[in-house]
This record gives C-alpha cells, structure tokens and sequence, in this order.
C-alpha cells in the first residue's frame, strides 16, 4: 500500500515540478524561519543557565541614596564580610575588570581586558578549561581564554608563557599562564578575556587595591547561598553594612543591598546602571522573529492549501477511480495527508540546509545574539522540528485532503465537479495571504525608512569628523602638544567627561526635588569642538577660571525635569554634593546612546585643566580617518610602549545604523518572500477560476464582450475579499510595526502616510501582474477551440 | 443475484424533481450476461450506478445476494462492492500516474491482499490478456484497445462475481471491440455475471436478456 502510495507521490510532485518546487520552497522558507525565530527565542532567555549551582549563586546589587535605579556595583569588603559573618553565606566570589596594556615576549603591547576575581571563581561557575588547570590560587597565575591566547600568543603553545600586565609602567606585572579556558559563550552574563587573583588588582594610584576598602565599588560580587530559601534573610542581613559603605563614601551613599539571583542577572535592561555583565538581547530580539516568522509560515501553508486545491482537479480523475476500486475516504485522505507530509518533511529538509546558510549571516548582523541549530544534540530542537512537521502537515493538508475527498465517484465521472472549486474558504485563505502580505510589505517600508532616517539623524552633538583619544595625567600635556601640530586637525579641546563615554551620575537639586542626571565635566572649548547647540544663555568662558564650581549648563531635558524651559532655566540655582551653582545656560537634547535609549537629562560644568584624561579630536572635514591615522602615528612616536586608546566619536551611531540597517534587510527579503508566495497563491486561484470559467468567458467574447469585461467577470467573486484584507492588512501592518519600532528604537520616526501608499500601491501592483499574465493569456485563447474542446 | 423493486431516484430543479429512475423494478440471476440499452439520457448509467452501488436512489428495496444495500451503512456498502464488483468504464478511468502493472494492483491494496499473492495475480491477469510486455507502460503510452484491456484486468484481478461496464466499447474501433466481447462471452462462461451498456445491437447480441430503458423507466 505504502510503496504504491510513495511511488504515486514522487511522480506526482516529479510531473507537477512548478508547483512542487514553489510548495516546497515556500514551506521550506516558512519551517527555516521559524526554527530561526525559535533558536533565538531560546538563545534570549538561555543566559547563565549552563551553570550547575546557578540557583544557589545571587549577585549583591547596590541601592544608592538618591539614584532611582540600583546599581550593578557593589562594596568590595561586603563579599568577604558576608561570608564571615552569616551563616547561610557559604562563599563569596569578586569580580574587577580593567583595561591594560599587555606584553608578551617580542610582541607589541597590546590593550587587552583582564578579569580580576576570587579563586573561588571557579567553584562557583562552569567554564570549561581546554588546557593546563585552572587555579588562580597562586598569584604569579594567569589564565586566558582560547581567543585571547590567540590573539596574544598565535599559534605559540601559551602554556607556561609570561604575560607582562600594566606593560611599560612602573608597576608592571609579570604573571605565568597556568591554563587556557574555552571561551565564555555568548550567552553568559559574566564575559573575560584573561582571567587572575583579586589581590593583583592595581589601582590608578598604582598601589594595590586592599581587601577592605570600603570606598571601592566592585564590578561584580556574587554570594553562593546552598538553600537558596534563606537568601530573603541574607538580603536584609546585609542592610547592616549600609552604613559602614556610606561613611566612607559621602557621594554613594548606599541604602541598602539587594540579591539578584543568577537566573535574573541577564535580564536587566535600563532598571540597573554601572552594570559591567552583559544582558540578554531585549525583548523586541527574542519575539519580532517569532511574529515574522510565523506570518511567512502561515503564508506559506494558505499557498500550499491553496495551490493543492487549486490543483485538485488534476486529481480528481484519480479519486474517483481509487473510490470505486474500494478506497474509502478515510483512506483517501490519509493519502492525501501523506502525501502532503512528504512535502512538508523534504520542506524540512531544506529548511536545515536554508538554516545553514542564514544562522551565521544573522549572528554577523547582530552583536550579542549567537543562534546554531544542532538538529541532533539538542532533543527540544528535534522535538519542536517534529511538531512543526506535524502540525504544518495538518494546518497545511487538512483542507486539501477533506476537499479532494469530498466527491463521490458518480459525481466526479458525470463531471459535474470537473474542477476543483474556488469557495469561499479558499478565497478566505487567499484574503488571509494578501493581509499577510500587507503586514510584511509596510514593515519593510517603514524599517527601511526608519533606518534613512536615522542615518541623517541629529544626535545633538557632532558625530561624523570627531573622534577622541583617552590619556592621563602624565601623558596628556605632552600628546595635547604634540597633535595639535597635526595637519588633518581642525581643532582640540581637553576635557574629563565626555559625551557616551565618561560621565558621573548627580543627584542635581532645585525647588527642593533631587533629579538623577549626567554631569559631563567638560574642559574649553569641548561645546565648539563636539557642536553643542545652545538654546539660550552662553556657555563657560574659555581659558578662564571665571566659571568654574559656580556654573551650570543644563540640557533642555535636564532644565525640564524642574519645570523650566530653556528660557525660564537661566538664571536658576542648583545644587548637587556640595556644590552650588546657577544655570547659565540651556542645550538641545542629546542622543547619548543613539537610537535605543529614552533622552536623559544631561549638565555640563566646567573642569580645570590639570583634570583633563580625555582629548577630542576634531579632524578637517571628511579627514577623521587621516587625521586618527596621524594621531596614531604621534603616540607611538611618543610612546612605542604604550596603547594607543582612541574611538571615533560614530561608534555609537555605527552600531545603531548596522542594527537598523540589519533589521530593514530582514524585513526586506521577508516582504519579497510573503509577496512571492502571495502571488502564487493568487495566480493558482485565478488559474483555477478562468478555468471554470472558459467555456462561458469564450460564449461572452463570441458575442461581443470587451477585455475589461471579461477582466470584470475573472475577478467579480474576489473583489470584496481583496479589499477587506488590503484594509485589515494596513492597520494590522502599521500596528504591528509601531509596535516593534518602538521595542527596539526609542527614537523612530513610525509609519507614515507615503509608506502606506507605496506598500499598498506595491501590492496592487502584484496582483494586477499576476492577473494581468493569467488573463492576458486567456484572452489569447480563440474562443473557437475553447468552445470545441469544452463541448 | 440483483433484486430492484420500485426504485425511484431523482434529483432537485427548482421547487421540482427530475426523475432518473422512475419505478424501476428488475431482477437479475447470477449467470446472467444482461445488456442495457437505450437512448441517451434514459438512466443507462444512473441505473448502473445504483446496481454498482457508486449512487444512491431515494425510494425503493435493492437486495444484493439477499442483502438489503438500501438499509446499509456506506461503509458497508463499500466492503460489499469491493469484494463482488468490477467496473469497467467506456473512458477506462485508468490513474495516469500508475503504470499498467500498478493499475492493475490498486483493487488488492484496498482488499489488504499480501505482496506476494498480489504479485502472482497481477501476473496471471497480465499473461492472460498478453500484456506482459506493457507492465511498465503508463496508460498515455497505451491504445485504447490496450487500455480497456487493462481496464478489465483491473476489474477481474479481485474475482468478483459481478461485471459491471458502461459503454465498454464506446471509445474503440469494431474489432477491438469484439475482442473485449469474446472476452466477456468466455468470463460468462466462467460464471461471471455481467451488465453491460450498449449502443449496438451488435454487442447486445453476446449477451442473453436485453432490457431497454426511456426515460428511466423499463420499457420491454
Ligand atoms: N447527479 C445528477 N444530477 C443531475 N442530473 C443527473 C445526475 N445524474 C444523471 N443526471 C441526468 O440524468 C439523465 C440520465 O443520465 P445517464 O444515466 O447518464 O443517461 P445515459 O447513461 O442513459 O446517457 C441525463 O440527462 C443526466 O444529465
Ligand atoms: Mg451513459
């Protein structure tokens, strides 16, 4: 029964070749995209969970007087004191990072990130090793992860080699690689290059970082708790070293602690700040492809319902036949279902192989998110592969089996159902492809616009000639000098803070209401250099002392918070620390963080030279990469030892644009693809109606009828099913599209008017070509052979 | 074997009702080799279809082999069919996608007959109407006389009791069609009965009752 079924099925689709490939194509595309927005949904909310005690582990995170949200920075005494004082406190684990300059051997320094922890470290987490071991117990010890003995090393076995950290300082450290780490996968929160003791830990100041200094912030401290039900009570144990943290640190005063277990620690977005481990992709990232994604699939199973019916008179012959040789119709659509199985299953098939291809394409477009499909040693993958054959099978067949089935033999031969009906259902199905459609195509419209748009967008402050180079204070007098000589150098200012980059957080205080905001402490001419645009008042003299401690410019945000416009804000008093000054005056807002943040308030005061770490540079107009090229070859000039730390100031818009960028792409293939399937769906409808319609629209041209007539006559049963979609459609498709600009940019610029009227004139004009081909072809029929081969 | 009484079958125009078969009664031995003939449009084939069990009618007693097909669940009926009735068909009705061997098969793997039985029958119908050298061909390679050929091997390979064949020789030339009569002549002489519709008297004449239908209704 089988081997007669299967044979009868690869005939079929071999003979049908057109419409095989394009029902299998398709629902290879909708299974791919699918696994795809599966495996990423998985990946979002995977982080942390390959740790073996993770429901054990609790990261300690501070809340500090004044500041809204609590912060991912915690004392460093509070590790060791809650071990030692509290009972349900089992161990305790630091974590510090720093950028250094790193040597090894004969090779040039490097600038690398090391990780300073506790060697309990490892005790708490599961980081596979590859080679020697990993214990950092003795301090000469260093640790690396595969890409960083690479990258240091090449192809040197790094085992047993010396790594010189703080290279070409006074201070520097000699330390012996003990082991080499796989590197952290990308779904860990806690990310490190090489790894050693807490107690090499050097600060600025190049002393050693004592264990109980309660002035220091932690980047991380975590507490491993064996019965994590009493992790309630360690929280509020811990309130009791409040104090002892905020008389040593008048301006971080904590208030209290708070544990976050493991599982959460990935999955803080803008409610924790100064938080150094990396957070899961954001919500818009684990659900947009799941909505997609299943939109194509549902495309792409109404186009093989809808194809598959649309075809049935091809089969109709063969129902017959096999019901009077004593099938019955059970039989007949377990046949039916089969056969569609077997299409869906090679759909499968592609799929892996689609998936191949698109899973590393769509890693590249997007930091942060590593998705893989390992079919075979990942049993939830393998299990959802087998409900969506199941269920693809079912949604896709069902309709199709029922409806070939339906017929009795007599009916079939007397030919009567000739041809497969286009009812309403299948029209219903077609509806639903067109709305499908819409949604995709007015994505694709509105991403690739938001993404023009945010290409010439004006982030308050200058972007594209600036960059800036990050010094201290005994490099900076001598480096300042020595570029400012530089030919593609327009212009140099000095300064502390700087805008995306170095900034503290105040409690900035007027009308008696404290407000979280930025203070950036800028040097002269830092608002020329980075094109601050000012709304009102002036900015600080320059090369004076006139403003310093005493003045305050607010951005318009920041004037807002109390109440004032950029008018009303000049002249005010402000208070932050102990600092008073008056605002004098009043900037545009600034995008700090591109695109994916809300505008936060922002103060600018002034700074005196000898605070200055930071230059920014601005080069001759369209010269920022000569002009960093040359600063570059200054510094090694200057300093052969040392690592040149330099950023261009676009960076920040440059993720931002390849993000948008990515986003547009994807949503641009899957409107071409809805679109695609929409149109063959279309056309094997309109096929299917012309045919039962031959035989009358062939009378009708013989007695005069126009083109437009018969056009009126192949369409009159569609009409009013393609504009109630085409109208579902636009809404569905702007709702739906606001929604996830708005998920994944703060700053959009939305659907508009002209994007509705292009996607929908892009529709029209698919269905006009694929009727106008189907119908075109028709009329070039001569009424006299249709009419005599319909007798 | 075939016991019609007062059958009627109609279908709905308008408020009204077409009548198809209009009091139809008939009996039929085994053994018998029967020919139906008529004009077009007198029921030939709506009567075969109700003997055949593919069609319902709406009034009226049909025992078949003294069971009573009217008071039968489809399922049952279908078993019924399966296993005493072949039909053969003027457009043979072969499926396009099978070859000759496969077509010739399909009625066993309704009737969940075991591969290697299968193989044997199929092989002894392909010896006995010399086709064995066209097992591999698809229908669309085939004559028409061949394919008819094929269309009631297909018939006889579940040994049925009863043959039903509209128009038999409708589509074929004069002496293809005669031999599909010789054929049907000697399968009478087995024991097998046979309906068939005909248009010529010719054919009439291979079988031993003619009944003559008009408007539905018997008229000899
Ligand atoms: N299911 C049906 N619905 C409507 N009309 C039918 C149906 N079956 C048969 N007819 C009509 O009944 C008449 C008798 O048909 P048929 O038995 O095929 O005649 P014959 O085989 O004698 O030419 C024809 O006019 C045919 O169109
Ligand atoms: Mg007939």
């Amino acid at each position: 029964m089988f081997s007669n079924i299967f044979k009868l099925i690869f005939r079929n689709l071999y003979r049908y070749k057109y419409y095989s490939i394009v029902n299998i194509l398709g629902l290879s595309i909708g299974v791919a995209a699918l696994v795809w927005a599966w495996q990423t949904y998985r990946f979002s909310f995977s982080y942390d969970r390959f740790h073996q005690d993770r429901d054990q582990i609790f990261r300690i995170l501070s809340k500090i007087e004044g500041r809204d949200v609590k912060l991912g920075v915690c004392p460093l005494p509070l590790g060791p004191m809650a071990k030692a004082d509290l009972s349900a406190v089992s161990d305790y684990v630091r974590l510090e990072n720093i950028n250094l300059s790193l040597k090894a051997g004969q090779e040039e320094a490097l600038n690398s990130r090391v990780t300073y922890t506790d060697p309990s470290f490892f005790d708490f987490f599961n980081f596979p090793l590859v080679t020697g071991v990993h214990e950092i117990g003795d301090r000469s010890n260093i640790l690396l992860t595969e890409t960083s003995a690479k990258k240091i090393f090449g192809t040197k076995d790094p085992l047993g080699q010396t790594v010189l950290l703080h290279a070409g300082e006074s201070y520097q450290q000699p330390m012996k690689v003990a082991g080499v780490l796989k590197d952290p996968p990308v779904n860990s929160s806690i990310q490190f290059e090489l790894i050693t003791n807490m107690e090499n830990y050097v600060k600025n100041d190049s002393a050693l970082l004592k264990a109980d200094d309660w002035t220091w912030l932690a980047d991380a401290i975590f507490l491993k708790i064996p019965d994590p039900a009493n992790a309630v009570r360690v929280e509020k144990e811990l309130t009791k070293y409040a104090p002892i943290q905020a008389k040593a640190r008048q301006d971080l005063k904590a208030e209290h602690f708070i544990l976050d277990p493991l599982d959460e620690v990935a999955n803080h977005d803008r409610d924790i700040a100064s938080n150094v481990l990396s957070q899961r992709p954001e919500d818009s990232a684990a659900y947009g492809p799941l909505v997609l994604a299943l939109l194509i699939l549902i495309s792409s199973c109404l186009n093989f319902a809808n194809t598959t019916v649309a075809r049935s008179n091809q089969r109709l012959k063969e129902m017959g036949v096999r019901k009077v040789l004593g099938g019955n119709k059970m039989q007949l659509i377990r046949q039916s279902l089969l056969e569609c199985g077997l299409m869906v299953f090679l759909a499968v098939l592609l799929s892996t192989l689609l998936n191949s291809w698109w899973l590393p394409v769509f890693n590249n477009m997007f930091t942060g998110i590593k998705i893989s499909a390992d079919y075979f040693s990942d049993p939830v993958l393998l299990r959802t592969m087998f409900w969506l054959w199941l269920g693809v099978t079912l949604i896709a067949g069902l309709y199709p089996a029922f409806y070939i089935s339906r017929y009795n033999a007599t009916q079939i031969f007397r030919g009567s159902v000739k041809f497969g009906g286009t009812n309403l259902f299948s029209r219903v199905l077609l509806g639903l492809q067109l709305l499908v459609a819409c949604i995709t195509v007015i994505a694709g419209f509105a991403f690739s616009r938001n993404s023009d748009f945010q290409k010439n967008f004006d982030f308050g402050f200058a972007v594209d000639d600036v960059f800036s180079v990050q010094l201290n204070k005994n490099t900076f007098d001598a480096y300042h000098q020595a570029l400012s000589q530089a030919k593609s150098v327009e212009a140099l200012a000095g300064t502390r803070g700087h805008i995306s980059s170095s900034y503290k957080f105040i409690g900035l205080e007027a009308k008696g209401e404290k407000k979280e905001t930025r203070l950036l402490e800028v040097g002269d001419r830092y608002e020329e250099v980075m094109e601050l645009q000012l709304l009102s008042g002036r900015w600080f003299k320059p090369f004076s002392t006139a403003d310093l401690d005493h003045t305050i410019v607010l951005s318009e945000k920041a004037a807002s918070e109390f109440g004032w416009t950029a008018e009303t804000a000049l002249g005010q008093q402000v208070k932050w620390d102990t600092v008073h000054a008056q605002v004098i005056g009043v900037t545009k807002d600034l995008y700090m963080t591109a695109f994916f943040d809300p505008i936060e308030p922002v103060a600018f005061a002034k700074v005196q030279p000898s605070a200055y770490r930071t230059l920014v540079v601005k080069s001759r107009l369209g010269q920022v990469n000569a002009a960093f090229d040359e600063a570059r070859a200054i510094w090694s000039g200057l300093y052969p030892m040392k690592p040149f730390n330099a950023f261009y100031q676009n960076e920040i818009a440059a993720e931002a644009h390849r993000v948008n960028a990515s986003i547009a792409t994807i949503f641009f293939w899957f409107a071409i693809i809805s679109a695609l399937l929409t149109a063959t769906g279309l056309f094997a409808l309109i096929s299917l109606t012309i045919l039962k319609k031959l035989r009358e629209i062939a009378i009708r041209r013989v007695v005069g009828a126009s083109p437009g007539h018969i056009v009126f006559i192949v369409n009159k049963s569609y009409i009013l099913i393609f504009v109630l979609s085409l109208v579902l459609g636009v809404f569905a498709g702007i709702a739906l599209t606001r929604l996830l600009m708005d998920l994944i940019f703060v700053v959009n610029v939305g659907v508009h008017g002209p994007t509705l009227v292009y996607s929908i004139a892009g529709i029209l004009l698919l269905v006009a070509v694929t009727l106008g081909i189907k119908i075109w072809h028709t009329l070039s029929l001569k009424p006299s052979e249709v009419l005599r081969a319909n007798q | 074997m075939i016991d019609l009484q007062h059958i009627f079958k109609w279908v709905p125009v308008g408020g009204a009702r077409n009548f198809l078969l209009r009091d139809l009664s008939l009996q039929i031995g085994e053994g018998e080799f029967v020919s139906i003939m008529g004009p077009s449009g007198s029921g030939k084939t709506t009567l075969l279809n109700v003997i055949g069990m593919l069609d319902h009618f709406d009034e009226g007693e049909y025992k078949f082999l003294h069971e009573e097909v009217h008071k039968m669940k489809e399922k049952q009926r279908t078993q019924l069919y399966k296993q005493y009735i072949g039909f053969v068909f003027q457009a043979y009705h072969l499926i396009d996608e099978l070859t000759v061997y496969e077509n010739i098969e399909t009625p066993l793997l309704y009737q969940d007959v075991k591969g290697s039985e299968r193989k044997a029958l199929v092989a002894d119908m392909l010896d006995r109407f010399n086709i064995v050298g066209k097992k591999d061909l698809f229908p669309n390679q085939l004559s028409g006389g061949q394919q008819q050929l094929v269309g009631i091997a297909r018939a006889l390979i579940a040994k049925p009791k009863l043959i039903l064949a509209d128009e038999p020789t409708g589509n074929l030339n004069s002496k293809q069609g005669e031999e599909i009569m010789n054929i049907f002549s000697e399968l009478n002489q087995q024991g097998v009965t046979i309906i068939q519709v005909t248009h010529s008297e010719k054919n009439a004449g291979y079988g031993s009752r003619i009944i003559e239908l008009l408007d539905g209704r018997i008229v000899n």
